[in-house]
């Protein structure tokens, strides 16, 4: 064996290694979803179920009004990447290519609340929606959502990088600032802005704590909520909760996959000179 | 369309600098029109101002008889090629040639005929769907002017459009944008700190320095009849020689110049190419003489170096044919519109200003 063989199987080795610690949760949680009750629970711990219980699934489903959680995951995560997305790119144009008062004073505030923890603004978010009267509402899932600075400093960078001439090259051809940014700016962004909604979309199906909080009843639950159902007073059945828990994954996995080839994509475009 | 700009000042927001102060010119309608001058002079401000991506501080511009200052790019009318073409990189090279006509909503038909033929005016009608990525600078370049062209503009400017490429690309794609305008007739606007390139491609040249117009002329004008020292240096190749005079020199002019204007003169500058050897051994008959430095050759071209009353001059006349003994004096003449005299202020005061009839 040479040498660079020997570089290329240690890097594959590494590779599988690294691949593995992140799989290694995923198939614990496919492999608990097909334990019975007292095998999730047994030490020492089995790696394969002695029996295969896929009745969990039905069971699992057959809790709690998955069909109505899963319809409000997708209203929310929908809206909430929807709604980001179109304030992101908008901020992140005005911060990037326009010039107005204030300006720098504002954009610097808003990178200065990316430093709050997101457990300080919860109770203040929730007075303001409850004198609002929002709470126990789609609203109280969607309005807080609707803009974040992160997405904002991500895109305001990409759209900086874009060179000034072709905005001017734009206006001399009789673009309009939103011509421009709709026609040249979106389309030679298209890999961060993919990765954004890509952040967005898994961010906002997987939030907990606080459709948990402003919501109170079953028909406003989004799936991480719906989760809690397994677990009680009396514990947690953690059979039932990995079955649910590997259901509503599929969706993101999915999402994933298939955006994933856009971001290969946008990637290697943005690796030609233009 | 002729471009006319009367008591244009341009100021930084903070009013403490001037880009351009007071700047008066007339530019002809279907001519072709070089701003020169080196980095920072104003003159892609200049352009811009033209362009309509910048509003003067103080002035107004003018394109035929109507008044301008306060429209926008868009409703001036003009093209523009950047000096990067700032194609859209995610677009074809129809879909770039379209853009202008797509947004100015004209029908699909006529503006998939009007880019086909811009294509086949600027000789790109073989890469239409192509990306830019995937095409050469000069093809790169070729869009852009397409793209310009495309809305039929009153104005076309064009900024540093040949400095992306390279040295034998540049000579082609100027003679190409000189085709070009020649055939479509378009006051065209070219920006370039390059002076071969203005002297090849120019009907009229503007040469400004530090915010100021030096002199507006056609080429071979600004060439024999420099207003300046700055212009005098600027133009030409080699970069003509400069000598601070002193009485040994002014000895040499007593015979040519008259006194008075002599006696103003502090600056003496003579063009390297009229520096001419004279056959002959004898000195005392000819004013001008100095003792030969050094040679180089460069291909054809051959430089001499010439110490004349002890100040290195350097001339591209002198063959290596006249090599002489290097420690006697060679004799030299000067060519009649070749040197100029300025005074403390820079100004040429010799030759005279004489009416010099151009022909291009």
């Amino acid at each position: 064996m040479n040498k660079r063989n020997l570089t290329k199987g240690l890097s594959y080795l590494i590779l599988f290694l690294g691949a593995l610690i992140m799989l290694i949760p995923f198939l614990w949680m496919v492999d608990t979803a097909l334990k019975t009750a007292p095998e999730t629970v047994q030490t020492p711990p089995t790696w394969f179920p002695k029996h295969w219980q896929f009745n969990n699934f039905v069971l699992a489903f057959k809790a709690a009004p998955f069909i109505t959680y899963f319809i409000n995951s997708i209203i929310v995560t929908f809206l909430t990447t929807l709604g980001q997305l179109v304030t992101t790119i908008l901020a992140a144009f005005a911060f990037a290519k326009l010039n107005f008062f204030g300006k720098r004073p504002l954009f610097l505030i808003c990178i200065g609340t990316m430093m709050i923890p997101g457990e300080i603004l919860i109770i203040p978010n929730f007075v303001t929606l409850s004198h609002l009267h929002l709470i126990n509402t789609y609203g109280a899932l969607i309005l807080p959502w609707l803009a974040s600075v992160f997405s904002v400093f991500t895109l305001r960078q990409t759209f900086m990088s874009i060179s000034d001439e072709l905005y001017y090259a734009a206006k001399i051809d009789g673009s309009s600032d939103w011509n421009f940014l709709w026609n040249i700016m979106v389309p030679l962004s298209k890999s961060s802005i993919i990765a954004i909604v890509i952040l967005q979309i898994i961010g906002s199906w997987n939030s907990f704590m606080w459709p948990l909080i402003v919501t109170n009843t079953d028909n406003l639950r989004t799936l991480p909520v719906g989760l809690s159902t397994f677990t009680s007073d009396a514990g947690t059945e953690f059979q039932l909760l990995m079955a649910a828990s590997t259901i509503i994954i599929v969706p993101i996995i999915i999402v994933y996959i298939l955006l994933q080839k856009h971001i290969i994509e946008g990637v290697s475009k943005a690796g030609l000179k233009a | 369309m002729d471009v006319r700009f009367e008591h244009v000042s341009l100021a930084y927001a903070n009013k403490q600098t001037n880009i351009l102060t007071d700047i008066n010119f007339k530019i002809p309608a279907g001519q072709l029109t070089c701003l020169l001058g080196p980095s920072g002079c104003g003159k892609s401000t200049t352009l811009n101002l033209i362009s309509g991506l910048l509003e003067p501080t103080k002035g107004q511009i003018f394109f035929g008889d109507k008044d301008v200052t306060r429209l926008d790019a868009l409703e001036r009318k003009v093209g523009m090629v950047f000096q990067s073409y700032a194609l859209y990189p995610h677009m074809t090279v129809l879909e770039n040639i379209c853009f202008p006509l797509r947004m100015a909503k004209m029908a699909k038909a006529e503006m998939l005929k009007r880019a086909t033929e811009l294509a086949q005016l600027v000789h790109v009608d073989a890469e239409l769907t192509k990306k830019p990525g995937e095409l050469s600078g000069g093809q790169q370049q070729r869009v852009a002017i397409a793209r310009a062209l495309a809305k039929s503009p009153s104005i076309l400017l064009l900024d540093e459009p040949l400095s992306n490429l390279d040295a034998r690309l540049r000579v082609e794609m100027r003679d190409e944008i000189r085709r070009i305008q020649k055939e479509t007739g378009v006051t065209t606007i070219f920006v370039t700190h390059d002076q071969d390139e203005a002297m090849h491609i120019a009907d009229q040249i503007m040469i400004l320095n530090n915010g100021t117009i030096q002199q507006f002329a056609a080429p071979n004008t600004i060439y024999a009849q420099p207003q300046n020292l700055f212009v005098a240096k600027f133009i030409g190749n080699p970069v003509i020689n400069t000598i601070a005079l002193n009485d040994h020199h002014r000895t040499d002019f007593v015979k040519l110049v008259p006194k008075d204007i002599l006696a103003k003169a502090t600056t003496l500058a003579i063009r390297a190419e009229s520096i001419v050897p004279i056959n002959s051994v004898d000195t005392l008959t000819h004013p001008f003489s100095g003792i030969q430095l050094e040679t180089y050759q460069f291909g054809p071209e051959v430089t001499t170096q010439i110490a004349y009353h002890g100040v290195p001059i350097t001339s591209n006349q002198f063959n290596t044919h006249t090599w002489v003994n290097n420690q006697h004096p060679i004799p030299f003449e000067l060519h009649k519109n070749g040197y100029f005299l300025c005074d403390s202020n820079d100004n040429v005061i010799w030759p005279l200003k004489e009416p010099l009839v151009v022909t291009r």
